[in-house]
């Protein structure tokens, strides 16, 4: 497996760029672009949640990505924080209709193939495996 | 880069997207939508999505938000045209048959006033 670490501050603009630079990693080695897509939205999702939640009252706090890449088979990508974690049970279920949030979890959720939401050592772990074919990747 | 213009002929208010809604373009199109929003009321609200090259679960709020609030004032809400990839999360999040999608400027021409 290929693993690659990217970090920044939580907060939007950062966040957005940071994803964008690990989508940019990916395509490097897989050249689906529906893959890719998936994965920048799953990540986009993942770090928004640690961007709105993780920090309380703005203050300052980091944001991780750990992409791992193993050509032909899968993409395992954590997003790591070190904030308050998930204060409550993780809610996969999509939104109603007219809920203008809270979608994200499901989001990532039916992107993906797995999804984990763990705490160890101050950490606060999101990861999320996805099953990525061999004629997805670049030879 | 994201963008939003707002333009309004007769009682028609349209808005028009291009680039990403996302978390990071949240805030100033929110700030758009609601100073639009809150004007005179208009027959009609129409969002141009056929621009939109990247949205997250923040921009469906939005969009979710600007049919609620339409709608509540009494305005027709429609989606023109949303993008493949707008497509592809509003049928994720099953709200693809939640919004009225004007499909081409076929059909537009029928909803806008002569």
């Amino acid at each position: 497996m290929n693993t690659f670490v990217f970090r920044c501050e939580a907060e939007p603009k950062a966040a957005r760029r940071l994803v964008k630079s690990v989508i940019a990693l990916a395509g490097e080695y897989i050249g689906d672009q529906g893959a890719l897509h998936d994965l920048e939205l799953a990540l986009c999702e993942a770090s928004s949640n640690v961007v709105r939640h993780a920090y309380q009252g703005g203050a300052p706090g980091g944001i991780e990505i750990r992409l791992g890449l193993t050509p032909g088979k899968s993409a395992d990508i954590e997003v790591v924080d070190w904030g308050r974690g998930f204060t409550k049970e993780v809610c996969y279920e999509n939104a109603a209709p007219c809920s203008e949030c809270g979608r994200g979890m499901f989001l990532i959720s039916s992107l993906a193939d797995g999804c984990e939401v763990r705490r160890h050592g101050g950490e606060n772990v999101v990861a999320i495996h996805k099953n990525i074919g061999n004629p997805s990747w670049k030879s | 880069m994201e963008e939003l213009t707002v333009e309004r002929d007769q009682n028609v208010l349209m808005f028009r997207s291009a680039g990403e809604i996302t978390l990071e373009s949240a805030p100033t199109y929110k700030a758009k939508l609601e100073a639009a929003l809150s004007g005179e009321r208009p027959e009609t609200v129409i969002w141009d999505l056929s621009g939109v090259t990247f949205i997250d679960s923040s921009g469906i709020g939005l969009l979710v938000a600007s049919s609620t609030r339409s709608q509540s004032a009494g305005s027709h809400f429609y989606l023109y045209r949303p993008s493949d990839q707008v497509r592809k999360i509003l049928s994720l999040v099953k709200l693809i048959d939640f919004f009225n999608i004007i499909e081409n400027e076929v059909d537009l021409g029928a909803i806008l006033p002569e």
